[in-house]
């Protein structure tokens, strides 16, 4: 039985849980769907083929994986939705009760403290007049960022992050927030972000030859500027796929070794455990700099006086 | 030379220059932090922080020749 369960895994993991397509694929640790899929894929390969069909038909995308393996996002995540749903919004509702009904709960007390930490190390950048209206966003990103990025190193679990359509449907929705938040404060302020802060004509010293040189920089700082704006949720998303996807790909492949030394060789120890712990530093830095960038993103696109050039709009990393 | 093998030979290159250029770039920012950390031990924490994040910064380029390396890797063979 182990040794069944054992082959079937190798081959999914080779293939990363499919079997249609003819390129290499991206090694990963088995999950529990990817493998369903693969077990009952040679069982009953009409009712697998009919399912692969539907769910390209449903437009989920997975570029760098298979059909199935976007459903397995689409689960886990939901997976993770639900486990932190249930945790949180209980712990709330036991602070909302009050300490009369006796001392409160775990789950109380973590919950307020996880709110209270994230209250304060944001409120570093947001400052503390904004921080209460932004807070929802940017601490539910890196929890969420961080649970997703941990399901990747848990046996038979696969990392939603790990999926770049789903990362860029988190940016796209921080671009969104961030933009239509600026322009919502103040429409004039927020315009005048793009030409940036022009030296004034007088200061140039050219005397006529100024303006169309000022002209000329306006429009050039547009430019950078609407490219910055663009390049933003291109870089969140892209770092957070590349770390977690790496993440997984070297688990994969060591763990995949596990099963060579299974074969014949006898050396069967988990190479990948130090790998484990990488991941879960990896993956909590990763899930901190989105919610940070986030932030600095908020600040950064909402109209403020005496704004200086090239203060922190430099960072388009 | 067919685009086989400037692809096998391109993009363990590529990805190896992104990550010399990416590690003397880290090794800057860690050699301020630890300069700082040095100087005022109290601020230890924050300085972490700070270090930490950069380096998640300059590691994200890095990481977009390794994502450029899984997108054409399939295009071998």
């Amino acid at each position: 039985m182990l040794l069944w369960l054992a082959e079937h895994a190798a081959e999914a993991a080779a293939g990363a849980g499919q079997a249609a397509h003819a390129e290499q694929r991206i090694p990963e640790l088995p999950s529990l769907f990817g493998l369903a899929h693969h077990v009952l894929g040679q069982y009953f390969p009409a009712q697998m083929d009919t399912l692969d069909n539907f769910i390209s038909g449903l437009g989920f995308r997975d570029p760098l994986g298979t059909g199935f393996s976007a459903l397995e996002t689409v689960i886990y995540a939901l997976i993770v939705i639900i486990l932190l749903s249930a945790f949180f919004i209980s712990g709330y509702r036991r602070l909302k009760r009050g300490p009369a009904e006796g001392p409160l709960s775990r789950r109380a007390l973590f919950s307020e403290i996880v709110v209270v930490f994230f209250d304060d190390f944001f409120g570093q950048i947001l400052g503390r007049k904004e921080v209460r209206k932004h807070l929802p966003l940017v601490g539910t990103l890196f929890i969420y960022i961080l649970c997703c990025n941990t399901f990747g190193l848990v046996f038979l679990g696969k990392a939603p992050t790990a999926n770049l359509s789903f990362n860029f449907g988190m940016a796209l929705l921080v671009f969104c927030y961030v933009h239509v938040n600026g322009l919502s404060r103040s429409p004039l302020g927020y315009l005048k972000h793009y030409p940036g802060t022009l030296p004034t004509v007088k200061e140039l010293g050219l005397g006529l030859l100024g303006y169309p040189l000022i002209g000329f920089m306006a429009v050039l700082f547009i430019i950078i500027h609407i490219l910055e704006a663009l390049i933003q949720p291109l870089s969140l998303s892209l770092r957070l796929f590349g770390n977690v996807l790496g993440k997984d790909a070297l688990l994969g492949v060591f763990g995949s070794l596990m099963l060579i030394g299974y074969a014949g060789i006898g050396v069967c120890f988990p190479w990948h455990t130090p790998f484990l712990f990488l991941g879960l530093l990896l993956g909590t830095i990763q899930a901190l700099i989105f919610s940070l960038l986030t932030a600095v993103y908020i600040t950064l696109w909402l109209p403020h006086e005496g704004h200086k050039a090239g203060e922190l709009s430099g960072e388009s990393a | 030379m067919d685009f086989h093998a400037t692809l096998g030979l391109a993009i363990p290159l590529g990805l190896g220059i992104a990550a010399a250029g990416c590690g003397m770039g880290i090794g800057t920012a860690v050699n301020g932090a630890m300069e700082a950390m040095g100087r005022q031990p109290e601020a230890l924490g924050r300085i972490q922080t700070a270090m930490l994040i950069g380096a998640a910064f300059i590691e994200a380029l890095t990481i977009y020749a390794l994502v450029m390396g899984f997108v054409l890797m399939g295009k071998i063979s």
